[in-house]
């Protein structure tokens, strides 16, 4: 019997993203099972499905003990491609086919001052909660500020600054935490927040700023939405590497120190 | 400074798998107009992987220029780079229903890549990361969600006051 499961896992293994195409079609399947007959379709089928992901992800963490979520489960390996940068980013630009190229600069500056506004903001947010557990010094208060930014942002900011590796650690947990938040609480806020045309979801990326967060959020609330929420939200991540460890460092120093 | 852009450029190809990357002659021969008359759906692709590779190029670029390490914008670049283009392309009838297939397959398959991607996260590292992750990480979203109508209700007012301004007296 084992003999027989080795010889299917073998080619599992061996066909890692065909197996993750088989898979993750079955995960959609479930869910959009689960949409129409558990919550009579009040639910949304994608945004139950990316919960499902998520729970797997930590079901896969806590049998494999790893950082990449089912990923780390061998004959499970091709969902890391699958879900990977490359071909995330290959299908994130395929969703703009067919918008209209005034769509996106008529809306170009508040796309900028959302930006800004996000990277500031969470900034802010992120040094201002350091500063309350205990760590008040202005490079693990910029540092875990980054990560309240995207998990990129914290990272960056902190090797540049020098910042402990314990602050680092923090910074990404961070980040990780907002974009796991963004990805499920997006559609149950949509109405409250007016996310519901391509203009407030341009503002919403860039506000956000977390691009899987925001990638998986929109796919949960419209679709329609995605490219404009993505466009802004894959100028975040640079921009914030860029300003944390200069602009907003010296700021965050010159008022705590 | 030659050498360096060759250097970034072969960096971002070679990142990419060769498939993506040898699909970018047939672009090249489809915006030109010469092989217009075979309608497959690698040209979709191809236009996309084109697209995709020199957004990623642009923003490596930025990216150096600014003195970050990362990409700034490469996606968003490569968005309006297809925006662009195809937008040409249809314009002019070049833009067969194979190759649009090539180009909307990508697209219809997002929702299950973002899946993908939610199951590769460190779902456990998160929730078991302490409360001052947990708490960064929470008020930063609650108070972004919030600042959304906020900045769309800025722009509308900057938007009617400048159509004020053009409007004839």
């Amino acid at each position: 019997m084992s003999s027989i499961w080795q010889a299917i896992e073998s080619i599992l293994i061996k066909n890692s993203l065909v197996t993750a195409f088989a898979f993750i079609g079955l995960v959609v399947g479930v869910s959009y099972v689960i949409s129409h007959r558990v919550t009579q379709g009040r639910m949304h089928g994608s945004a139950i499905a990316i919960l499902l992901g998520l729970l797997l992800a930590y079901i896969g963490g806590i049998v494999t003990g790893g950082t990449k979520g089912l990923a780390d489960i061998e004959c499970l390996a091709g969902i890391g491609i699958m879900g990977g940068s490359m071909l995330r980013d290959f299908a994130i630009v395929a969703t703009a086919f067919g918008v209209r190229l005034d769509e996106f600069l008529k809306t170009g500056l508040s796309g900028v001052v959302s930006l800004l506004a996000g990277i500031f903001v969470s900034f802010a947010i992120g040094a201002v909660v350091a500063f309350a557990f205990g760590y008040r010094d202005a490079v693990s208060m910029t540092t875990i500020g980054g990560g309240a930014a995207t998990y990129i942002v914290g990272p960056v900011t902190g090797t540049a600054l020098g910042a402990s590796s314990e602050v680092i650690a923090l910074s990404v947990a961070a980040g990780l935490v907002k974009a796991i938040l963004v990805m499920t609480m997006t559609p149950l806020v949509a109405t409250w927040i007016g996310l519901n045309n391509p203009r407030s979801a341009l503002i919403f990326g860039g506000l956000m700023g977390t691009t899987s967060g925001v990638a998986g959020g929109l796919a949960a609330t419209d679709e329609r939405l995605v490219p404009y929420g993505a466009m802004t939200a894959t100028f975040y991540t640079g921009v914030g590497c860029l300003l944390g460890p200069s602009v907003i460092f010296f700021a965050i120093r010159a008022i705590v120190e | 400074m030659g050498g360096a852009f060759r250097k970034i450029a072969w960096q971002a190809v070679t990142s990419y798998p060769c498939w993506v990357s040898s699909t970018i002659i047939k672009t090249a021969l489809l915006t030109t107009g010469k092989v217009t008359k075979n309608k497959v759906a690698i040209y979709g692709t191809a236009l996309l992987a084109f697209c995709l590779l020199c957004g990623l190029v642009v923003g490596k670029l930025i990216g150096m220029v600014v003195g970050v390490d990362d990409n700034v914008g490469g996606v968003g670049i490569a968005m309006l780079l297809l925006v662009a283009i195809s937008g040409h392309l249809q314009a002019t009838g070049r833009m067969s229903k194979p190759t649009q297939g090539g180009v909307l397959f990508w697209s219809s398959i997002y929702i299950p890549i973002v899946v993908a991607m939610a199951a590769s996260q460190n779902v456990l590292g998160a929730v078991s990361s302490g409360l001052l992750a947990i708490v960064a990480g929470a008020v930063a979203v609650v108070v972004c969600f919030s600042l959304v109508p906020v900045i769309s209700k800025i722009g509308q007012t900057v938007d009617i006051t400048s159509f004020d301004e053009t409007e004839p007296m």
